[in-house]
């Protein structure tokens, strides 16, 4: 009875199997892996704006949720490529037109448009000083006072001022694209944040507070299919349970190695560390207002005294650096590679206390011990190679940084810089500028710093620019010190041997596609 | 007689709110003292900006005063406030994580109370044997190996050398394995213990001769006159265990990712997350209470002559 290639049983069959190869796209989506990533602590808050998601904990898992009208190519010499955006023209000083990548639909299948990034950027959400997310915009778009609609595809971005990095920022924190409907939709800013809408190549959709999140693919991501079906990010507090759940299989990617537990880990052919260097600043942050460190002779001494050579030779097996002050090569021009690293002089330092007239008077150090990988170790070998030099320091170990900021009595404390972006506009100026975190609290003030500092934002001439930043980098390093760069931050991430996968210059976990595969 | 006895509840009742709020006051105290909880909240990354705007949303820039009558206010109510951290209501965050301590509690003081009272009974039964020696080091090792070692141990025997259950988390029943013998392992030491000398005691006494002398069987004789007459210290023992099980959770829940209220309670004190800590606080204070109230009732069953006491009274 077959009498040719088409029957009726035929015509059937196809038409009863046309919903499983309809099916089948997902289904081979479905073969993708997925993984656990076990992390010391994770915030539910995953608003780029709120308050809560400025740690570099959020970070890491804000990285697989937004994407950014702009994003860094570290590979390119640290320059803002196309992400959402497709291009950022300026119009004059103040003006600039941003032309939005066509296409790209949110995690709810819904089309980015104009109106999504305005309100993005707008009132509601940001500008207004009741807005939600006021204070994180303040910290890096202070700048812009209007983002207006052109078409569906056009933002007019107005500044209060010339911007000399404005592509940059577009790269930079809190720059994540959110769905306006969306956002308008949830009952409350909180409500919101535990389940945004964005572009990103994954989307939440679970999470609970104290455990986990989990976020599965998003297959319509504008970059293409994403190379893990989920990531589950595990909060697992205790380092030692973390790399027992590595090598038990339960996690692929653990976070926050100790360097003394590298060797540990690649004991096993299974699995490795990656990661190390990154452009973020591990520092210490003095007190000018306690009565020794008011002398700068004094800062300067204790910054001649460490050995940061030795430091991450013992402590760090040689895997970071010692930045040329702070600074780094991603600043491009305005980089001075001829700048020394950090001295390291005692005799000088002996001969500075001696200018200074210390007498060995106490100066309280404050630290919480385990915030920063290796933090305790580290404060013991620097106040050791103080007591060489005649400072006597006393450690004072603080459950918080309630505690370690409180002005009552502080001296100094440990802290770090991070740099989300390649310029010193997001690190120096931001954590130790006039409206930074540093002088805020009343750490220090230098009123040359200020002045240039005015520059470094304003000037669009990269001389100019440049000429004011290395005289800024000789105030902090220098001559009147308000703390000191250790070393870089090191972040070391255990894995699977067979997870191909690098951190971010920025030390944040990027899995779009591309960034990992397995061999 | 019942006007008394109302009146010895009601007694009990008031002091076990003044207790309730003892605790409530000192550890809003503590909290408000141990630093700043919008510092503490948003990290040393935070700049005066982001820290105004946190403390206006969550009320903190008012008056200590202020905060602490509002707080009173909202108990009174029944109203915890909302969790500074997961902006969500305390309570509904907290009971969230109450089932599954319960479940891990439950199951370590089970695992406990299943190892310890034989164990407790053989070493009593084997008294200066080798028997006994064997089962109190095991006892004494039970009690003196530190939690959190304890679990890292066990993460290396029975996740890494032989794969048998996960490190991390509380999705299956496989996940409970590995916190309920870290924190049953100690319980079960100390029950052990407590049975083994409250035996030792009864068995010595003048009735049990007298009951051996009429040549009922072993067994009969642990099980129907001994233990029942040691069961009141061990009975004690076991009600603090089940009062003290959310501290005692504490560290097994953070170590193994375990997601219950002491896993809860270690992150909202880190981050001064007050209203939850209160809200723990106070349901640990309660459990306390009622544990309390529950073993004055078992020792009237379990001894009669002590309810006749107190009916007396």
């Amino acid at each position: 009875m077959a009498s040719g290639f088409i029957t009726r049983r035929g015509v059937l069959g196809a038409g009863a199997a046309l919903p499983l190869i309809m099916k089948m796209g997902p289904a081979l989506a479905q073969e993708r892996p997925s993984i656990t990533v076990a992390m010391q602590e994770i915030r539910t808050e995953m608003d780029p704006l709120h308050p809560r998601a400025i740690a570099l904990t959020a970070f890491r898992v804000l990285e697989s949720i937004y994407d950014k009208p702009l994003r860094i190519d570290y590979d390119a010499g640290g320059e803002p490529v196309p992400a959402l955006a497709e291009r950022i023209e300026q119009v004059d000083d103040t003006t600039h037109l941003m032309t939005l990548r066509r296409g790209v639909l949110f995690h709810d299948g819904s089309e980015m448009r104009a109106e999504d990034v305005a309100f993005t950027f707008g009132s509601e959400r940001m500008r207004n000083e009741d807005a939600p997310g006021y204070g994180v915009g303040q910290q890096s778009l202070a700048l812009i006072s209007d983002v207006e609609v052109v078409d569906d595809y056009t933002v007019r971005i107005t500044t209060s001022a010339p911007d000399p990095i404005f592509q940059r920022r577009w790269a930079g924190v809190g720059t994540g694209i959110i769905s306006r409907a969306a956002y308008e939709a949830a009952d409350d800013f909180e409500t919101w944040a535990r389940n945004p809408i964005a572009a990103g190549p994954y989307k939440v959709v679970d999470m609970r507070e104290n455990d986990f999140i989990l976020l599965e693919a998003h297959d319509d991501y504008w970059g293409g299919m994403p190379p893990l079906q989920s990531i589950r990010f595990q909060m697992v507090s205790e380092l030692s349970a973390r790399i027992a759940g590595l090598r038990a299989g339960d996690f692929d990617i653990i976070t926050t190695v100790s360097p003394d537990q590298i060797e540990t880990i690649e004991a096993n052919a299974g699995f490795d560390v990656v990661g190390g260097d990154n452009m973020h600043f591990r520092t210490l942050a003095y007190d000018v207002n306690h009565p020794v460190l008011a002398d700068p002779r004094v800062r300067q001494a204790m910054n001649l005294a460490i050995d940061r050579e030795l430091i991450v030779e013992s402590l760090w097996s040689n895997r970071i650096s010692i930045p040329r002050c702070h600074q780094n090569p991603g600043y491009g021009p305005l980089y001075d590679a001829s700048r020394a690293i950090p001295a390291y002089d005692p005799d000088r330092a002996r001969q500075l206390l001696q200018e200074a007239g210390y007498s060995g008077e106490l100066i309280p150090f404050r630290t919480v011990g385990s915030f920063y990988t290796a933090e305790l170790a580290t404060t013991q070998v620097l106040v050791e190679m103080w007591r060489a030099v005649g400072l006597n320091i006393e450690i004072q170990v603080k459950e918080n940084w309630g505690q370690v900021l409180d002005p009552v009595g502080r001296g100094f404390n440990n802290s770090s810089d991070g740099t989300y972006y390649p310029d010193p506009l997001a690190s120096l100026w931001t954590r130790w500028g006039e409206t930074g975190a540093f002088q805020s609290r009343g750490y220090w003030s230098n009123e040359e710093f200020n002045q240039l500092g005015k520059t470094l934002v304003s000037s669009t001439d990269q001389q100019e620019r440049r000429d004011a930043f290395q005289r800024m980098l000789d105030i902090w390093c220098n001559e009147d010190p308000p703390g000191t760069v250790l070393h870089s931050l090191g972040e070391f991430f255990g894995k699977r041997a067979d997870i191909i996968w690098e951190p971010t210059q920025t030390a944040l976990l990027d899995f779009r596609p591309g960034a990992i595969s397995f061999s | 007689m019942i006007t008394r006895y109302v009146t010895f509840v009601a007694l009990k009742i008031g002091r076990a709110l003044l207790t309730l709020l003892v605790i409530a006051t000192l550890t809003f105290m503590v909290l408000q003292m141990a630093g700043d909880p919008v510092t503490v909240l948003l990290g040393p990354d935070a700049t005066d900006e982001m820290i105004r705007g946190f403390s206006e949303r969550l009320g903190l820039d008012r008056s200590i005063a202020a905060q602490y009558g509002l707080y009173l206010a909202n108990i009174v109510r029944g109203e915890f406030g909302m969790s500074f951290l997961h902006a969500r209501d305390a309570l509904d965050l907290v009971m969230g994580h109450v089932s599954a301590t319960l479940l891990l509690s439950g199951t370590a003081l089970l695992l406990a109370l299943a190892i310890g009272l034989p164990l407790g009974a053989y070493a009593a039964i084997r008294h200066g044997g080798t028997g006994d020696t064997i089962a109190m080091t095991f006892a004494v090792l039970g009690y003196c190996i530190p939690n959190f070692f304890l679990a890292i141990l066990l993460m290396l025997l029975l996740s890494i050398q032989w794969p048998l259950f996960p490190t991390a988390g509380g999705e299956t029943l496989r996940h409970l394995v590995l916190p309920a013998i870290t924190l049953g392992t100690s319980a079960a030491a100390i029950i052990a213990r407590f049975t083994r000398s409250a035996l030792l005691e009864v068995l010595g006494s003048r009735y049990m001769v007298a009951a051996r002398s009429r040549r009922i069987a072993p067994w009969r004789l642990l099980v129907h006159h001994a233990l029942p007459n040691a069961a009141i210290p061990v009975v004690t023992v076991v009600g603090f265990m089940v009062g003290g099980m959310i501290s005692g959770s504490i560290i097994v829940e953070s170590v193994f990712a375990w997601p219950g209220i002491g896993n809860l309670l270690v992150n909202s004190v880190a981050n001064r997350d007050i209203p939850v800590v209160q809200v723990i606080v106070l349901l640990s204070g309660a459990t306390m209470v009622v544990t309390n109230l529950v073993i004055d009732i078992l020792y009237g069953w379990l001894d009669p002559r002590i309810g006749r006491r107190r009916h007396a009274a």
